[in-house]
């Protein structure tokens, strides 16, 4: 296995290049892709959209039920294996399913929070009995998932959380004590992935039941945006938890928690670009209808300036979305039966860099289209009777969820410098290498994107001298 | 955790490299596999892309190494940032960008 784990190198592309046939593009879509986004998308446009007044009212019944149909559809079920009652489909379709859900708003937290973050820890760390007890459930919506990470003192310092486990004298249960905010979905859950540390020290996993006896929810949170998912505190008092429902290894629980937030900030890459491009047809249809000074406003060309500055940045978006798809399914593929913790563990982690891009160029990308589509709009964008007024306000908390920009920003460069500091990456003849060729003039050929060819190298040389010059400031200060 | 305004800028970067490259190896690959006309909306896509981001680039990079870089290399090293940039971002994308929403608008939504 280890010159297989050779094959990859996350965030290969700060030192080296590629070529166009190592990447995966939208335009390679298969057959089976495109049915599955069209069951995504007629699904969102039948049945989610024309009900979007009561999820906006937080009618959970219905956001449940709606969750519910989807599983009957299979949308539920793409990352979760066969043999547990899943499809057992590629990363590309996780990606996929992500952006046709991208225009449903709250119902879009819910349903990817469910099969994203509180599905993946089982599907990837659960014992034998977790997988044939909770993956069939949870891939059809039968069982609701919430994932709780977070708590009052400790958001970003997710590690400093101070829900504790005993295991108690009998060593039948852990007993768990403390409490989690702001966790997704948690009205209508039916199973819970809980951190605490086991005896206050050691960082666990732990599937929690909304009936086990100590498990109480908080009311719901009066939120900004993302009306269609519940969010509340759960309290632990003396909660009572099997001891077949420890998730992973005790003291293992940072593993679980940091790979399934990568595959998570993937996938919100995927949500926010779907979102974007949901917005931007809102502009469009409203910059077409909208008439001033005799003709429609589409046709101006500040107008224009706005569309096309949001179709470039979608399209960038796009394209770096599925590549990454491909990255994580050429790791992960062959991974679903794996019950080798370290190697998932190492390949979950092998593009945290990617997935880090993702998650903050996809919703800054939508933060720019939703506020630029809704000033399109003038003052009727403003009003709640239009769409992109909610848009906009839903559009806020990807830049705050799932780790914030800046904890995903600061993650960047570290990894990178962490890799040189092990001797995985000669970072020293790469800055040497980008120096030189920075102090030469650039020659300019005619072939198509030669130019572009050409920026893409000089970003990196720019980008490998300015990390080596920030590396001897903080050597200097330590 | 020392430095994180420049570690910030750092990340701007990476960023902004990582989408370019995916934009622009998408659209090579699109002309590769067909040709060059029925890529023409990516090509557009990918100049405009291209000349805002160096934009950004320089000016993240400018912030970062004024910060970080010594009294006597900064002005060597932001002199050769300057120029190579200079040399890649002469592009006029006022009438890229207009043909760019031109086709959307015909096609009433997201095309590439």
């Amino acid at each position: 296995m280890s010159n297989k784990n050779q094959l990859y190198h996350g965030a290969a592309f700060l030192y080296r290049s590629t070529l166009p046939h190592e990447v995966f593009t939208p335009e390679e879509f298969t057959d089976e892709h495109h049915m599955i986004a069209n069951t995504a998308k007629n699904f969102i446009q039948k049945e989610v959209h024309p009900r979007n007044i009561e999820i906006e009212k937080q009618d959970f019944t219905l956001v449940k039920s709606l969750l519910t149909k989807a599983g009957d559809l299979g949308l539920l079920a793409h990352s979760i294996p066969e043999k547990y009652g899943g499809l057992g489909l590629d990363k590309i379709t996780k990606g996929l399913v992500g952006e046709c859900l991208g225009s449903a708003g709250g119902y879009s937290v819910a349903h990817s929070n469910h099969t994203c973050i509180a599905t993946l820890p089982i599907t990837y760390f659960g014992t034998q009995w977790q997988k044939e007890y909770y993956l069939p459930k949870l891939a059809t919506g039968v069982f609701i998932g919430a994932y709780c990470l977070t708590e009052p003192a400790s958001g970003s310092d997710a590690l400093s959380a101070k829900t504790t486990a005993k295991l108690n004298e009998e060593g039948t249960h852990y007993i768990l004590n403390g409490s989690k905010l702001y966790i997704t979905n948690a009205a209508f859950s039916d199973t819970f992935i809980v951190y605490a540390k086991v005896d206050g020290i050691s960082f666990t996993a732990f599937i929690v039941e909304k009936d086990f006896p100590g498990i109480s929810l908080g009311p719901e949170e009066r939120k900004m945006g993302i009306k269609g998912s519940s969010t509340t505190a759960v309290y632990f008092e003396n909660c009572e938890v099997p001891v077949r429902n420890l998730l992973g290894e005790v003291g293992k629980g940072h593993h679980i928690a940091l790979n399934v937030l990568n595959l998570g900030r993937f996938n919100l890459g995927s949500a926010t670009m779907g979102a974007s491009k949901f917005s931007m047809k809102l502009a469009i249809d409203y910059t077409k209808e909208r008439k001033q000074f005799g003709k429609s406003i589409a046709e101006f060309t500040a107008t224009k300036e706005k569309i096309a500055d949001m179709m470039t940045r979608i399209y960038a978006a796009e394209s770096l979305q599925y590549r990454t798809a491909s990255l994580l399914e050429n790791a992960l593929g062959d991974l679903e039966h794996s019950e080798d913790h370290r190697l998932l563990d190492k390949r979950m982690m092998e593009y945290a860099v990617e997935c880090a891009i993702c998650k903050v160029y996809g919703s800054e990308t939508l933060d720019q289209v939703a506020d630029e589509s809704l000033q399109l709009h003038g003052g009727y964008g403003y009003i709640k009777d239009y769409a992109i007024e909610q848009v906009y306000r839903d559009s806020r908390i990807n830049r705050i969820f799932e780790g914030t920009n800046e904890i995903n920003r600061l993650l960047i460069p570290i990894s990178l410098l962490s890799q040189a500091s092990k001797g995985m990456v000669p970072l020293q003849e790469l800055v040497k290498e980008a120096s030189k060729a920075l102090a030469q003039p650039a020659t300019l050929q005619s072939a198509a994107l030669s130019r572009e060819q050409q920026a893409v190298t000089l970003v990196r040389n720019i980008f490998l001298l300015s990390i080596d010059l920030t590396y001897q400031k903080l050597e200097n200060i330590l | 955790m020392n430095e994180q305004e420049a570690l910030m800028r750092l990340a701007d970067i990476a960023i902004d490299l990582y989408a370019m490259e995916s934009a622009v190896l998408r659209t090579i690959k699109a002309i590769e596999s067909s040709n060059i006309k029925s890529a023409s909306l990516k090509i557009k896509l990918t100049e405009a892309l291209v000349t805002d981001t160096l934009l950004r680039v320089e000016m993240n990079a400018r912030k970062l190494l004024s910060s970080v870089a010594s009294e006597h290399t900064k002005t060597y090293i932001l002199n050769n940032i300057f120029n190579r940039c200079s040399e890649l971002s002469v592009e006029d994308t006022v009438g890229t960008k207009r043909e760019i929403a031109e086709a959307v608008n015909q096609a009433e939504d997201y095309i590439s």
